[in-house]
């Protein structure tokens, strides 16, 4: 036991509920994919030493920017679509 | 007892005037209306990343500029997502982690692990004028850092913006938007530069950070400061005075952290009479500090403790 041991996983927790949209199974699939990302990177730097493994954050922000703006565009058309049946 | 004070005092100041930076920052954002932004934490590190590399390349003062530049294009960032639309607290949480993560790369590129960390020269400090010469609390106040000077500036300046001018008065209008729109104000454009000013005085709070006493970068240095600086904000209940007052109380508790990590524990209280235990405690204490406890016999069970599931009288008693 260590005081870091939790590495920011609860934080990174919280990412992984909005990625996954609050439902269980792709849930899953998020932590998943942002658990390969912290391994990957981890993975990354050790094959080529130049890159280090803070890619890996450095994507997952990128990757949440970008579900961000999906969540925004799919709301904004779903509002556009009930603006439209009234 | 003075040269705690004093050194309490050295300290808070040291540690206040990056929460007071960022925190003012957060409040101009918060009374436009545009809502709060959870990144700080990363801007603060991205600034004091720019801070130290600004600094090392033309002198300290342009170490605060590229920390503000820095900051600029997180604000801008924080600014555009939210008038797209998207979730305030996922642009929070993204620019807290790209942040982070985007520090991170770019000093482990610069710097890599093994080779000699980036030292960069550190901001000057100024004597307070007048409690400079105090006998021994003065000694805090003969090099109070520059970083404090600036956010006690800032806080001027900015309780003046927002009482009285007419910035100040639309951006705070701003905050209740349909009014504010009704009356003409174009609400977007303040909301993006209260987000322009919040991200510049973050990043600047990050270079003060890194620039004003250390004079290098670390990963994840400002161990969550940033979010420090939304609990400010929020006891100061958006107000330039209390945002000062929040930050100074932050910073002291700060402070005393520090200071009690450099003793073990507390001498004077353990000699003081107060502290050690009379003779005739209270009468409870007694029995337990005696070798032999009082045989007081232990009550006998008048009746059995109920177990759940309940006993049938009772659960017929609940239905009845």
């Amino acid at each position: 036991m260590t005081p870091g041991v939790a590495g920011g996983i609860g934080f990174t927790g919280l990412v992984v509920a909005v990625l996954g949209r609050s439902r269980p199974v792709p849930i899953v699939v998020a932590g998943l994919i942002m658990a390969s990302l912290t391994t990957g990177s981890n993975g990354i730097q050790l094959l080529s030493p130049g890159t280090p493994a803070s890619i890996g954050a450095v994507t997952q922000g990128v990757l949440l920017l970008a579900v961000a703006m999906a969540l925004a565009l799919t709301q904004r058309n779903r509002a556009r679509r009930g603006a439209a049946d009234d | 007892m003075t040269e705690f004070v004093a050194l309490l005092l050295g300290s808070a100041f040291v540690s206040a005037a990056p929460l007071i930076m960022a925190g003012l920052g957060e409040m101009f954002l918060e009374r436009s209306g545009a809502g709060f932004n959870l990144g700080i934490e990363g801007i603060l590190l991205c600034g004091a990343l720019a801070g130290v590399l600004g600094s090392a390349a033309a002198g300290p003062w342009a170490g605060l500029v590229a920390g503000l530049l820095a900051g600029l294009v997180w604000g801008l960032l924080y600014a555009v997502c939210a008038a797209l639309g998207l979730d305030i607290v996922l642009i929070g949480i993204t620019i807290s982690i790209a942040g982070a993560g985007l520090s991170t790369y770019v000093f482990q590129v610069i710097a890599p692990t093994g080779r000699t960390n980036i030292s960069a020269p550190l901001l000057p400090t100024l004597p307070v004028p007048g409690l400079s010469d105090l006998p021994v609390l003065g000694a805090p106040f003969r090099a109070l850092g520059i970083g404090l000077w600036l956010a006690i500036g800032l806080a001027i300046v900015s309780a003046w913006i927002l009482r009285s001018t007419r910035f100040g008065l639309r951006l705070r209008a701003a905050d209740d938007g349909e009014t504010a729109a009704l009356r003409g104000i174009a609400i977007g454009r303040y909301r993006l530069a209260a987000a322009l000013i919040a991200g510049a005085l973050a990043g600047v709070a990050g270079a003060v950070l890194a620039v004003g006493t250390i004079g290098s970068f670390t990963p994840l240095m400002s161990g969550g400061r940033g979010f420090l600086v939304l609990a400010v904000v929020i006891i100061g209940r958006r107000t330039t005075r209390g945002v000062v007052a929040g930050a100074l109380l932050f910073a002291g508790m700060d402070g005393l952290a520090l200071l009690a990590q450099t003793r073990d524990r507390f001498p004077t209280l353990r000699r003081s009479p107060c502290c050690v235990p009379t003779r005739g405690g209270r009468p409870t204490d007694r029995p337990r500090s005696s070798p032999t406890p009082s045989p007081t016999p232990a009550r006998p069970p008048s009746r059995p403790i109920p177990r759940y599931p309940a006993p049938k009288r009772m659960r017929q008693s609940l239905t009845a």
